[in-house]
């Protein structure tokens, strides 16, 4: 993690490096990130104390995010945590009750969505089914008044760019779904926006199609050097494709990372939960700045001071020892002894649920040989992967 | 699926045993007359004193190419589609505005809209004389206030068939509309919005062409009933401005010339139908997505 994505024109305080060693959690990390950006000259998009009400109920609350030129940011959260409200207030389908959005440097407020330079990829594309395939790409050109030739030209580009060269006559419902997502795409994309705004726009396809297509679109947002704001509930997606990931939720971003950061560095029990499986070990702080859990004394990633505590541990750093097993003993390693009480077998892996001290603890067991359901075992991780979370 | 046993295949005669009452019903009371009408048409006359058609002839169908009633036919579709047009100019932003109100509101709109359809259709149409004869609501009010010292003559003539036919029948236009407009999905609105066409681009892009099959089917429903309308002319209109319906009833109450009435009423089914079956294929041309 060093800071080699690091925009250009962004101040940094002298004595620290961009991303540093541990980044800071819960709520301070929307606080350090406004800090730092608040700064930054070329954000291509700023929310500034955003907050949104619909009568009396709160969508976004105080919403403070940068997004910088050229970056793959993806909002990413359960429904009603204010994902999609966050893209409609940038398109301008919604206006903010509160606080200010810039985009390219200028204020858009009173800016209606037909005057923004942002165009929208729709959750269910929303195509004109009147229209056939080359009429709906070049419906945004026309409202400009491009003149015809150069349509003809930007479409059929556009049409090449998704692989739809040769469709341009058919009507959207002619076309299967992924086609009908890549229309929607190049309709946006002919307009050549300053940012592109994907609503869950792979929701709609099945597991296999939406894994290709994610790798398309993270190449084309790579040639093209746009800026992307994709929305998904969808934590595979967001980490395979985003640049920086804002985990939302209740109106709120819990943490704003790298994907390895919101992974492996989750600030709050949430995010740690939300993305992939994580054990949430509850106890309390001992003089010393260890946990104490369940009988148990854990190291943790970072000294603890006073009252209670949780930390996150992935199934898949915990290392088992079993009979059959090779012990390679690590110093300063955690340890726990328990019992097998579950077995899974999940494809990369077999699951395992332990139970140590009467609390399960699950753990995630390469390919191979294992051990055997009701087994005694001991469970080995080291002190840096039990990240202390806020609740 | 394993195939069933046979008795599980409902017989066809049970089919046929549900249909029976609707189909005697259809050729009782439509078949049976419409071929008695053809009959008539084709009468030279009738027995005197009895039901019984005499001769046979085409002299009715000829006759109606004669000037005298050609110029009604003219003018009664004239008048239809005038109403029809005047129906879809008023009642598109009612029907456009009802179905992006909100849920409650809605229907309660709509209900103002069919209220009209529970009142007496004669009651309503002595109701318009009330208020536009010489010494009606409208001339009273305007001399009162000076602008005119002469009553307008505003009843007994074509503009007061117009009025009348536009304010029966708007509400035939307005239903289909509504029900195509409402189920028009919003978003398309959302993405022509984020193109960046303005409002009226976005209606006139969108929305219009969207509604295209509502728009045909009001006009359908408005034409159709005003070609055949005979009490609104019959009461609002003058010497001037009668309409096939009228002169159907004319044949068949006062001349008591039936055939030439049937031969009327044909002709005027005719061109209903072929007009109606012309706007189903357009209709369908565009809807089905068949490329142009």
């Amino acid at each position: 993690m060093q800071g080699t994505d690091l925009a250009e024109g962004t101040r940094l305080p002298d004595n620290e490096s961009f991303f540093p060693a541990c980044p800071p959690m819960g709520e301070h990390a929307e606080i350090y990130w406004a800090e730092r950006c608040e700064t930054a000259t070329n954000a291509m998009v700023e929310f500034r104390g955003v907050s949104k009400f619909f009568g009396s109920t709160g969508a976004l609350d105080d919403l403070n995010l940068v997004i910088r030129p050229g970056e793959f940011l993806t909002l990413l959260g359960p429904s009603g945590c204010g994902k999609t409200t966050t893209l409609r207030l940038l398109a301008g389908f919604e206006e903010p009750t509160t606080g200010q959005i810039t985009l390219a440097g200028e204020s858009v407020q009173n800016l209606p969505a037909y005057k923004r330079p942002v165009n929208t990829v729709f959750q269910h594309y929303a195509l004109f089914p009147h229209m056939t395939v080359y009429e709906n790409v070049a419906f945004g050109l026309r409202m400009q008044k491009v003149d015809d030739a150069q349509i003809k030209q930007r479409v059929e580009r556009a049409l090449a760019q998704v692989r739809l060269g040769n469709l341009g006559s058919r009507r959207p419902r002619e076309l299967s779904g992924g086609q009908q997502q890549r229309v929607a795409l190049a309709r946006a994309l002919v307009m050549e926006p300053k940012v592109l705004l994907l609503d869950e726009p792979l929701g709609a396809l099945d597991l296999q199609l939406r894994r290709a297509v994610q790798v398309e679109l993270k190449q084309l947002q790579r040639e093209l050097g746009a800026t992307f704001l994709y929305v998904t509930h969808d934590q595979e997606e967001a980490l395979a494709m985003s640049d920086r990931i804002a985990v939302m939720r209740d109106g709120k971003i819990e943490q704003l990372g790298t994907p390895e950061e919101v992974y492996l560095r989750p600030a709050t029990r949430f995010v740690a939960q939300f993305l992939g499986e994580a054990n949430l070990l509850e106890g309390t702080a001992e003089p010393g700045g260890r946990l104490r859990w369940a009988d148990h004394l854990l190291a943790v990633d970072r000294p603890l001071s006073g009252g209670g505590a949780t930390v996150a541990l992935r199934p898949e750093r915990v290392r088992v020892i079993w009979r059959g097993g090779v012990d390679i003993s690590r110093p300063g390693e955690n340890r726990l002894k328990g019992q097998v009480i579950e077995r899974l077998f999940v494809g990369t892996g077999t699951r395992l649920v332990v139970e140590v001290a009467g609390q399960p603890v699950a753990a995630l067991l390469p390919p191979g040989p294992g051990p055997d359901l009701g087994e005694s075992v001991e469970l080995a991780f080291p002190a840096d992967q039990c990240v202390v979370v806020a609740s | 699926m394993t195939p069933g046993p046979a008795t599980s295949r409902p017989s066809p005669w049970k089919g046929w045993a549900i249909l029976a009452p609707g189909v005697l019903w259809l050729l009782a009371l439509v078949a049976a007359p419409l071929v008695l009408m053809l009959l008539y048409s084709l009468a030279s006359r009738l027995a005197a004193g009895s039901p019984w058609p005499e001769g046979f002839s085409g002299e009715h169908y000829i006759r109606l190419i004669d000037p005298l009633y050609f110029k009604i036919f003219v003018r009664s579709i004239f008048q239809a589609s005038l109403a029809a047009l005047f129906s879809l100019a008023l009642g598109y932003p009612l029907a456009y505005y009802i179905a992006r109100s909100p849920l409650a509101k809605r229907d309660r709109l709509l209900l103002l809209v069919i209220i009209p359809f529970w009142t007496n259709f004669l009651v309503r149409t002595y109701a318009w004389m009330v208020m536009l004869r010489a010494q009606g609501v409208v001339n009273s009010l305007l001399m009162a206030t000076g602008l005119i010292s002469e009553p307008l003559p505003l009843l007994y003539n074509e503009v007061a068939v117009q009025v009348g036919l536009v304010y029966t029948l708007m509400p035939l236009l307005i239903l289909p509309l509504y029900a195509n407009l409402e189920k028009m999905d919003q978003r398309l609105l959302d993405a022509a919005s984020d193109l960046g066409a303005t409002p009226s681009a976005a209606f006139w892009s969108v929305t219009w062409p969207l509604s295209r099959p509502g728009v045909l089917l009001g006009c359908m429903m408005v034409f159709i009933s005003a070609f055949g309308m005979y009490l609104v002319p019959d009461l609002m209109g003058g010497a001037r401005s009668i309409m096939v319906g009228n002169l159907i009833q004319n044949q068949f109450l006062q001349a008591r010339n039936w055939p030439f009435g049937a031969a009327a009423a044909l002709a005027l089914t005719a061109i209903v139908l072929g007009l109606a079956l012309l706007v189903q294929r357009w209709g369908r041309l565009d809807g089905q997505g068949v490329r142009r």
